[in-house]
Formats: structure tokens, sequence, C-alpha cells
């Protein structure tokens, strides 16, 4: 009984110290809801610019994209949730060595897995708010898309933000061992727009391509809330994407929480984990 | 009895040397098997300059640094074996500077922290009160930290160590760099939680801090505790030695040697900038009025004009020089 009260005074304390400090950046989000119609703006743009009035309809040609607003919209959105995780987390780590405040929670009796819940699960509905925002005109506009369907793309949301969550784990645990590791994050971060098929389908990439894009979480999700919401199909468990994001569920947080314990464990006898 | 007891501590730290890809590699002995004990409602210091050792011997009783040698027990619980059970029973502040959520109020970095030490969130807010008003900040409390000045940081730093009440309370350096009025307050403080019985240790290098606060103090130089004892006792190491302080606007080389060579001088040391003014603390063997004549007569012999000279009580400064031939700046200019 203890050890739940425990957990929940944790759990509820990081909670409000990052809605606080979220909220106190009013701002912040405003940009990430934006971006996905300025990126299908810029990449009509660029595509018009190169194949002329005719882009959109050899587009579709060449991807069997019927709605190229939507299609771009999703997965922008999508990409938007896994920066706003992976850079929010390095970023926040970077600001927790810095502080000094990573030693203080560390000497503290907190337990870490229920802080990192913690904090994966303001990331998580911080993204939801930002999938929310952004899809709401495509689902109030688009006449064939019911609220079931997306209620169930939410559904699928929540699943794949948690193998991003794993993701972000790792990245703590490389900020905590080489500390600068921004670019890496940014280099992750355009990796999973390139293979993600955010402004293209996966279908359209070289073999090895479509391989590598399989590892990343958002490639599933992006493709099953793009099938969702087209084929109006509400059994998930008939998607093999599916199945892959539930297997990613199980394995991506938990490696990357291993990673984290491994460079936790050793910085403790290094004192490499509280240098900067 | 001993709520806190340290055995044969010891932390060595690889340093790389020269470039990304070089191997090679230096040891450095940064806390070097340092043993000692602190009883409830003691206050202790652990007295030395920078870079002797004394935030990772801290770090290693608050479970952030694994020893690599040695155990040390915080009521009971070993630092190396149930670190968890350590944690929980003391309170901690490393920086006065560092350590706070900048956009969060001083009052909800304190209900942050509260949370990590489960403490119930109506009790906390009652604790909380009462620790602003401990800490003079309840006025301050609503205001985000980025806002406060560095005395109000120190203090809801100090206020954050006691939030768990707990028996420990770790303190580094927890006036440094304050203006004396919140150096001042902290100590106030300091003294009150050794009334309530809970055991204090603190780290500072500065002497008279150490010597006003502690019961018992241990001195650190590089890595090993060369002396402890009460600040009465370390200074009754030095027997009858007196201390002569002479300070002069102009320097000589060769004075110092001369001064050296007298039979009943024992060290002479020499702080401040060569060009503008210089302090010659000169300890001497025994007190005399003989002593102090033949000393202001050399510096007349090498031209040398006395701005103002007296006899001190030796400090702890002098214990630590006397125990390891270097003074405090000298060990500062080494870190």
């Amino acid at each position: 009984m203890k050890w739940i009260e425990h957990r929940y005074l944790e759990f509820r304390a990081v909670l409000m110290k990052e809605y606080l400090i979220l909220s106190r950046y009013p701002l912040a989000f405003a940009f990430f809801v934006f971006l996905p119609y300025i990126m299908a703006g810029i990449f009509y743009g660029v595509g018009e610019l190169i194949a002329g009035p005719k882009a959109l309809l050899i587009f579709k040609a060449k991807t069997g994209v019927e709605d190229f607003l939507s299609f771009n919209v999703i997965g922008g959105s999508i990409m938007m949730i896994s920066i706003i995780i992976l850079n929010m987390t390095h970023m926040t780590m970077k600001a927790e060595l810095r502080n000094g405040t990573l030693e203080l929670n560390l000497a503290s009796p907190s337990s870490r897995f229920t802080v990192f819940f913690a904090v994966a699960t303001m990331l998580s509905m911080a993204s939801f708010g930002v999938y929310l925002v952004a899809t709401l005109p495509l689902f109030i506009t688009m006449k064939e898309i019911c609220l079931l369907d997306y209620l169930c793309s939410l559904l699928v949301l929540a699943v794949g933000i948690l193998p991003i969550a794993g993701i972000a784990l790792f990245i703590i645990a490389l900020t905590l061992k080489f500390k600068e590791v921004t670019s890496l994050v940014n280099a992750l971060n355009s990796a999973i727009s390139a293979l993600s098929g955010v402004a293209y389908p996966i279908a359209i990439l070289p073999g090895w391509l479509k391989t590598a894009s399989q590892l990343l979480p958002t490639s599933h999700t992006i493709e099953l809330i793009r099938k969702i919401l087209t084929t109006h199909q509400k059994i998930l468990l008939h998607f093999p994407e599916f199945w892959c994001l539930l297997l990613m569920c199980l394995t991506y947080p938990i490696a990357g929480y291993a990673i984290f314990k491994v460079v936790e464990r050793r910085g403790r006898v290094t004192g490499e984990l509280y240098l900067y | 009895m001993k709520i806190v007891e340290v055995e044969n501590l010891a932390k060595y730290f690889e340093v790389p040397l020269g470039s990304l890809f070089s191997k090679r590699k230096k040891i450095i002995k940064a806390v070097d098997g340092v043993s000692f004990s602190i009883g409830k409602g003691e206050i202790f210091g652990l007295l030395g300059p920078n870079g002797a050792g004394k935030t990772t011997t801290i770090k290693m009783l608050v479970t952030l640094l694994v020893p690599d040698r040695g155990d040390a027990y915080i009521n009971g619980f070993s630092v190396v074996k149930e670190p968890e059970k350590v944690r929980e029973n003391i309170g901690v502040t490393l920086s006065v500077e560092r350590g706070f959520y900048w956009k969060l109020t001083g009052r909800e970095n304190l209900l942050y922290f509260a949370g990590l030490y489960h403490i119930p969130k109506d009790y906390a807010e009652k604790r909380i009160n009462y620790l602003l008003d401990l800490v003079d900040l309840r006025d301050a409390a609503d205001r985000l930290v980025e806002t406060y000045s560095l005395g109000m940081k120190a203090r809801l730093a100090f206020a954050r160590a006691l939030l768990n009440d707990a028996p420990v309370i770790f303190l580094d350096e927890p006036t440094l760099g304050l203006d004396p009025k919140s150096a001042r307050s902290i100590r106030a403080v300091i003294l009150e939680l050794k009334k309530e019985g809970k055991a204090v240790m603190l780290t500072t290098h500065y002497m008279h801090e150490a010597e006003m606060l502690c019961d018992n103090i241990a001195l650190i130089s590089r890595g090993k505790i060369v002396a402890i004892g009460s600040p009465n006792d370390l200074k009754n190491m030095l027997g009858e030695e007196r201390v002569i302080e002479v300070e002069v606007s102009k320097f000589a080389h060769e004075l110092v040697r001369e001064l050296e060579s007298y039979d009943f001088v024992d060290k002479v040391f020499v702080s401040g900038e060569e060009t503008i003014k210089q302090k010659f603390r000169i300890t001497i063997r025994k007190g005399s009025s003989e002593a102090v004549r033949e000393i202001l007569e050399a510096f007349y012999d090498f031209g040398v004009g006395v701005d103002y000279v007296r006899i001190v009580e030796p400090s702890l400064e002098d214990v630590f020089i006397k125990l390891t031939g270097r003074a405090f700046e000298d060990e500062m200019d080494r870190a």
C-alpha cells in the first residue's frame, strides 16, 4: 500500500512540475500545430516548381494518394509528435544536468521508472494535444471520416507514442553519457521524417530503406492512421502495422530503460553522470 | 550514539590525458581512505581547500557516487548496499545556486521535491509554509526562482534539504558566495537543527564558519583527513605557537629567507598581490616581545615599510599549514 502511495506521490509531483513548466511557454506548441500545414504547402510548392501544374496528378499517379493535404497533415503531425518527444527529452535532460536538478532527483528516494513514466505521460498528453488540434480541421472537413475512425486513430497514436518514449529513454542515456548529442537527435529526427512516409508512401522507397523504415514506430503509426481514416476498418488487430507497434511497445521502452540503467550505474561509479 | 559512520571511504577518478584518441589516463585520488563518525545533534565540518575531496565525500555519502573502497552507514544503512534506505534518511544541499527549476516558483519547487520524498500534499503544504518562514522566504515564495537573488536561492536550497525532516543533513558549502546577512541567517538555522537533534555535516572552506558552527572538524587535504577533532583540540595541536601578521606594501624575497632562518620562526607564509599589499603570516614557536622586535628589525633592515603588525591566536588555517606544509590558497591554486 505504501509502495503505491509513494509512486502516486512521485508521479503526481513530476506531472505537475512538467505541466507548470510547459504552461509557462504558452507558444511552445503553437508552432507544432501549424507546421504540418506549412510543410504540406511547401511540399506542394516544391512539387509544382519541379513538375509544373500537373504535379498533384503525377504524385497521385505514382503514389496512389487521393487527398494530398490530409496525407501530409497526418504524416506531418505524427512527425511533430516524434520531434516534440525526442527533442524535448534531450533538452530537458541537458537542462537537468546544467541546473544540477538531476543530482537532487537522483539523491531522492524516488523511483526512476515512475519519474520517467510521469514525464512520458505529460509529453504524450502534449502530443495528443498537438495531434487533436492539427487534425481536427481534417476531421471536420473530410466528410468520409466518422467519429469512430477518428477515435481509433487516437488509440493508434496512444500505442505509437510508447515506442517513441522508448527511443527517448535511449536519448536520455546518450545525453548522460556524451552530454552534447543535439546533432544526433536532429539526425534521428531527419531520418524519421525521411523514412516514416511523412510526405510520400513508404512503398515508393527502395528495398533497404523500406526495411529500415520498418524499425521506426512512426512509420507504422502514420501508415495505420491513414489506413483507418481511409478504409474505415476499425478492428485494429487486422492490421499487421498494429502488431508491429504492439511488439515495439514491449521492446523499445524496455530496451531504452535497460540502456539508461546501465549508463546511470556506470555514471555513479565514474562520476561522469553529473558533469556537463 | 553515532548516526553517520564512515569507514575507509575512497574514490578514484580516471582522467583522460592528451587528445581525443589518446589512451593515456591519470588516476586522481579524490578521496583516499577517510574515516569519521557523527553523532546525533552534532555539527561536523569537513574543512579543506577547493579540490581537497570534500564534495566527492559528500556525494558518496548521499549515494550519488559509488565508493571504490570502504563503506559508510547513515542511520544504520549502508551507502553501498542500501542506497534507497539511505536516501530516505538524508536531506541534501549540493549547491546553493543550482538545483532548481527556474520556471517554477520557490513554493512549486518545494512541492515538487516534497512529492519525490513521498510527503503527502496536505502535510507538505504545512511543512513548506513552516520552512519558508524559517528561511524568511514567505514573501517571495510565489515568485519564479529565475527572479531570485543568490541569497534567496541559498535559503530555498536550505529549505529543500529540510523538507523530509531527515535525521541527517548534508550541506555542501552552504554559504558559498553569500552576502554576510544571508550567510548569518543560514548559520542560525544550522544551529537550530543541532538543537533539534539532527546530525549536520557541512563542507566549507571558510575557517571562521567551521570554527563558529562545528562541534568537530575534519581537515582534509588531497583526499586524506589530516586531523580531526573539536576546533579547540585542533588549535591546541599548535602548542604554544603564536602567529604574527605583518602587512607591507613592498616585497623582498630575501626577507622571507631571512625570517625562515631564525630559530624561533616555524613557518612564513606570504599572501596577496606582489605589487600591491602583502600579508606575512609568521608562526613563531613561542610568543615573546623579543621575537616580535627581531622580526620588525628584519623588515626595517630590508627596507620594507610595515603598515601594521599584530599578534593573533592561531587559526584552523595555521593548523592546516602546520599539518600539510601548504596554505589553503596554495591548494586551491593546485585544484
